[in-house]
């Protein structure tokens, strides 16, 4: 099958291209006019980049000059952007010149300029224009390498800095088909020509039809291959692609002859042949196109004519030469056609040498290490595409419940504070019941004590009377008796009774408003009244033994006056008991701590009296009482040898 | 949004620990001024209890007073008695 001629566009990267292929007059001028009004360089400088792009594929000489002109004002003004434009627009003029040694060195420096400065739209383009150096000098390895990692640089870097990442595929596409890996070619170039499709980059869409033509043809697929080349014709035929019209007019060539139509393909070869730009490397295969028709027609004359202007092309051209195995194969034939077996040979082994230059099982291996590569690379990328997503939604997720954690603790502490207030006010409420009820409680019991003050107040004056009476009794009573010689013993002894009698009554009632006016009773205030009683008993029984002893311990204890007064009593009544009735010579009082307990001991050596017999008196039951309304307990033990009576507080 | 609920809710817990120290002021607070109704009810009760004991003896006082003042009705008027029979044995008496 003879070499069919793609579709190479290494300058198409962006819609720049659009613009400066479909640039008219009337386009180019206004360009010219926003130089010349311009105040800004950087605008100046990419208005004439872009012309000069313009001019690459029509006047050489003029791209060149504007390239200069453009070169001046970015290094004057440091517009470094401008400057790898211009590198990169250059290494493109000079491949187009056929010059590709400088168009390797240009890609290069804009390869490097573009690292040095972060310009990655260009490091972009350098990589897929070197890879188009490797591919045009038929270094198909590192074509591809250099492919694979522009398209692997493209995708890495920010939309803005991205070329189209058609440009890729459709150069991937282009090594495959010159790999004879057509399935695979066939596949890339779909892939451009979708995009371009989305993208309506119609200029460059009959590159991608071309494309996929030729992998249609290489697969066999002759039918299906023409149609695809004449619609590819037509619209780059609308769209002034005249670089494509002509390579699709050799390829229909092509197709056409592998269905046979030879005559009808010549028709479409000598089409090609009219392409102005006269590119080497077309005609090339134009001239292949031709030799291999005429030896079908069977002129081999015809076909040596052709084949001479083709291997000429090579000769000036050497880089060419991977290019020109169809040719030397024709070339072969048409010798071997017209008997020169010699000169056949020679041809042939120059097609099998070209042939196993380009294909090597070396090259198919480190394709395939490549798309590996790349195909790795690309699901590494996905996965830390899915990664930082992934991560973006644990973010969102995180903020989300970070969000809802804060509203609940909004909500809890606005309900805490709810909570709160109320048990503040609860509070509040109970705290002024409570006050409210001890202040009654109070108002209450000082009521009470008012009352009762006024009580004391009545009793007290009442009690001043009765002692200011009783007084007065006795003093009347005294007068009358020293004033009045009585010798009547009745009526005098009646006058000391009551005189007598008036006296205890006083001390009694001193005792008692002595009681009342103390606040506590201690036992040593007990027992010096009980001593005063105790002298006046010796007053009136001097024999009598009266002794009293309290323990040291009790000196300090006290007693309510009620207290203090029923003990009092107790023991007043005690000693009045011994000394009436049992004719004691001996009282012992003893007052001692016993468990505890106050225990007080009166105890005489009287005549005594039988309990059983005796029926207690008032002074003895009065005792009883007063102890137990004191909670205390009343023993009394009588025999004849005297009585004992114990008082226990 | 997350730094206006920051805010929010410090603002919020300040509040919740305002809240709190004034219940803790305002117990405190009423617990001295029970502590001083206490100590009146004490006092109160306790001069209560005295004014009590004074009452009681005083009404001891008022029965025994009572049994006294009968005894020296009695005797002044045996004393009577036995004056007006004297005098009377001996024709003092005015006619």
């Amino acid at each position: 099958m003879r070499k069919l001629y793609p579709s190479i566009f290494v300058f198409f990267i962006s819609a720049v291209m659009n613009v400066c292929f479909s640039q008219n007059k009337t386009e180019i001028d206004s360009l010219y006019k926003i130089v010349s009004t311009s105040k800004n360089d950087s605008v100046k400088v990419m208005t004439l980049n872009k012309i000069a792009f313009g001019y690459i594929f029509n006047d050489i000489n003029k791209a060149k000059t504007i390239l200069n002109q453009s070169q001046v004002i970015a290094q004057k003004s440091n517009f470094k952007y401008g400057l790898n434009d211009i590198l990169n627009n250059r290494g493109i003029l000079m491949d187009v010149s056929g010059i590709s040694d400088s168009a390797y060195y240009y890609f290069n420096q804009s390869l490097l300029f573009g690292k040095k400065n972060n310009f990655k739209k260009f490091q972009v383009k350098a990589l897929n224009n070197i890879g188009m150096y490797f591919w045009n000098t038929g270094k198909f390895n590192n074509a591809l390498h250099y492919f694979f990692e522009a398209l692997k640089f493209n995708e890495s870097v920010p939309k803005v800095d991205q070329i189209n990442n058609s440009v890729c595929f459709s150069n991937i596409g282009l090594i495959y088909q010159e790999l004879d890996l057509n399935n695979k070619a066939l596949e890339y170039h779909k892939k451009a020509y979708e995009i371009r499709k989305k993208d309506k980059a119609n200029f460059i869409l009959s590159t991608s039809l071309n494309n996929i033509g030729i992998c249609y043809h290489l697969l066999g697929k002759n039918k299906l291959a023409i149609a695809t080349y004449k619609e590819g014709l037509q619209i780059a035929k609308t769209y002034g692609n005249n670089v494509d019209y002509y390579k699709i007019l050799e390829n229909i060539g092509n197709a056409l002859q592998s269905e046979g139509e030879y005559k009808e393909s010549i028709g479409y070869y000598e089409q090609g042949l009219l392409n102005p730009e006269k590119s080497p490397k077309i005609n090339l295969g134009i001239y292949s196109g031709l030799v291999a028709a005429y030896n079908e027609l069977n002129k081999p004359s015809k076909a040596l004519e052709y084949a001479k202007e083709g291997l000429q092309i090579v000769k000036d051209n050497p880089e060419l030469r991977n290019f020109a195995t169809t040719l030397y194969q024709y070339t072969a034939q048409s010798y071997y056609m017209l008997g020169d077996v010699k000169k056949g040979e020679a041809y042939n082994s120059e097609f099998i040498g070209i042939t196993k230059d380009v294909f090597s099982e070396n090259n198919s291996k480190q394709i395939a290490q490549y798309e590996i590569k790349y195909e790795t690379e690309k699901k590494e990328k996905l996965l830390a595409e899915n990664k930082v997503k992934l991560l973006q939604n644990e973010a969102e997720n995180k903020k989300k419940n970070d969000i809802l954690i804060a509203v609940l603790v909004l909500a809890i502490s606005l309900g805490l504070i709810g909570y709160l207030i109320y048990r503040q006010q609860k509070l509040k409420n109970i705290q002024q019941v409570q006050e409210f009820e001890l202040q009654s409680a109070i108002a209450k019991i000082e009521n009470q004590n008012k009352l009762q003050e006024q009580r004391l107040s009545i009793s007290r004056d009442l009690h001043d009377n009765i002692g200011a009476q009783l007084t007065f009794i006795i003093s009347s009573i005294d007068n009358i008796k020293y004033a009045f010689d009585i010798q009547n013993d009745k009526l005098n002894s009646k006058l000391v009774n009551i005189s007598n009698f008036t006296r205890d009554t006083i001390i009694e009632l001193r005792d008692t408003i002595w009681a009342m006016n103390s606040k506590e009773i201690t036992f040593e205030n007990l027992q010096s009244r009980i001593n005063n009683f105790i002298e006046k008993a010796r007053e009136t029984d001097g024999a009598i033994d009266i002794n009293f002893q309290v323990d040291k311990n009790l000196k300090k204890v006290h007693f309510s006056s009620v207290k203090g007064m029923n003990i009092y009593r107790t023991i007043q009544e005690a000693i009045h008991n011994s000394l009436k009735y049992a004719n004691a010579s001996s009282i012992k009082i003893l007052a001692e701590n016993k468990d505890e307990n106050i225990k007080i001991s009166i105890i005489d050596n009287g005549k005594g009296f039988d309990l059983s017999t005796t029926e207690k008196g008032n002074g003895l039951q009065n005792m009883k009482k007063r102890i137990e309304d004191i909670n205390g307990k009343f023993i009394l033990n009588s025999s004849t040898k005297g009585t004992i009576i114990e008082i226990i507080i | 949004m997350t730094y206006l609920l920051i805010i929010i809710i410090v603002l919020l817990i300040g509040t919740i620990l305002f809240l709190n120290i004034q219940i803790y002021n305002q117990k405190k607070i009423f617990q001295n001024k029970l502590k001083e109704l206490h100590k009146i009810i004490i006092e109160s009760n306790k001069k209560h209890a005295l004014q009590k004991d004074q009452i009681y003896l005083s009404k001891e006082l008022e029965e025994r007073i009572k049994t006294i003042n009968a005894t020296l009705s009695n005797t002044i008027f045996g004393l009577n008695f036995d004056l007006f029979n004297i005098l009377s044995e001996n024709d003092l008496l005015k006619k």
